[in-house]
């Protein structure tokens, strides 16, 4: 797992130039590249996550609360550990590209399998 | 409020329990699951068969679109190289593309300006077709296992959903079953169809990543002088009057002594 290509230069150069330039640096192709790292590493929560509270047979707000709590908790950790704190080195708009576009997808990918497990162990 | 005491299930609203036989989900959930898996796989392999092929571009095209890709990069990453160097790549690059001497010429029907109707372009036919075969693609598998389970699944409850849906979800998702207060999670086959066609997409993701995917439509979106852009010529002159006007430029490697010593102090 990993978020692959910086879309600036390793060597430090974004951090000495301007944010404009660290703006023309990024190349499309890497962020591209980059957010589906992003998409295929939640993908595989959500669907773990899903199938695991459907096994423990939570139910209601309990389970969407849990599904809010791995999300952000994920989310975060990507952002610390795999984009070491500089989301916006990999994605054009960071807010976009890691919430607004997958947080929808993954919560129905969520209830799918929740449902799923739920019914299957229930 | 109301809401939230029917989500947290702290209200009066007490759910009948039904004991339901366990057969149903070794052949009714499983069945349409596995079924839903099928046709979600098979329908991206057809989507790649009926996809529009690779035609690939002439030579000419292919060298009009990387010096313009030229330009572009020496903007974006001109920093990483000295002055000098920097200022014979943008003289250069101006004279070659002020000039056009590498944009493709494009053979000049003699009625090509009496053209007007859109539908008599062939690549717009083409794309209108493959977006036709696309939908064509998407809803028939779609309206074909909806009957499917309809039809053989229909009039019994199979599951209880985790989570609470209001009585307005009742004629949608408990189709076929004559009971006026049954609470709306106990539902029938349909609704996990409905459950699985909104959330298999991470699942597809995962079993059928492929990941040169995207590829060639970045290179298609490369090539200058597509639908609805300006000519190639204007383009590489556009860009070479960016290039005329990025005079002031910052090199990374100035003060770079200073900087590096300074790490060692």
């Amino acid at each position: 797992m990993d978020a692959g290509n910086p879309t600036g230069n390793a060597n430090g150069q974004v951090d000495m130039n301007s944010a404009t330039s660290a703006l023309n640096l990024q190349n499309m192709d890497n962020v591209n590249y980059n957010k589906k790292a992003y998409i295929d590493f939640m993908d595989k929560i959500s669907l773990l996550s899903g199938v695991v509270n459907g096994i423990l047979q939570f139910e209601s707000l309990a389970g969407f609360r849990n599904f809010f709590i791995m999300y952000f908790t994920c989310l975060f950790a990507y952002i610390l550990f795999i984009c070491k704190g500089k989301p916006s080195r990999f994605y054009g708009n960071v807010i976009n590209d890691l919430i607004i576009e997958t947080i929808m997808r993954e919560l129905l990918g969520f209830i799918m399998a929740w449902t799923f497990s739920y019914a299957l162990v229930g | 409020m109301k809401l939230l005491e029917v989500l947290a299930n702290k209200g009066s609203y007490s759910v009948a329990e039904l004991m339901l036989d366990s057969d149903f989900k070794k052949w009714v959930l499983l069945p349409i699951s596995i079924m839903m898996i099928l046709t979600g796989l098979l329908k991206s392999d057809l989507m790649l068969l009926i996809s529009p092929k690779y035609t690939g571009y002439p030579r000419v095209k292919l060298s009009e679109m990387q010096w313009f890709v030229k330009g572009q990069l020496l903007l974006g990453n001109g920093t990483n190289l000295d002055d000098e160097s920097y200022d014979v790549r943008r003289h250069e690059l101006i004279e070659i593309l002020t000039s056009g001497k590498y944009v493709a010429q494009e053979k000049k029907e003699p009625n090509a300006e009496k053209i007007s109707n859109p539908l008599a372009d062939p690549s717009i036919n083409e794309s209108l077709m493959n977006m036709a075969k696309g939908n064509m693609a998407n809803f028939i598998p779609q309206t074909i296992i909806m009957w499917w389970v309809n039809y053989f699944f229909g009039g019994f409850v199979i599951m209880k959903l985790p989570f609470p849906l209001t009585v307005k979800f009742k004629d949608m998702l408990q189709n076929g079953i004559m009971t006026s207060d049954l609470d709306a999670r106990w539902v029938s086959a349909i609704s996990w169809y409905f459950i699985s066609v909104l959330g298999m997409n991470p699942l597809y993701n995962l079993l059928n990543s492929n990941p040169e995917e995207g590829q060639v439509n970045n290179q298609m979106n490369q090539v200058l002088g597509g639908t609805g852009q300006p000519a190639p010529d204007v383009i590489m002159k556009n860009l070479a009057n960016d290039l005329t006007i990025a005079t002031q430029h910052e090199s990374c490697f100035d003060d770079i002594e200073s900087r590096v010593l300074k790490m060692y102090e």
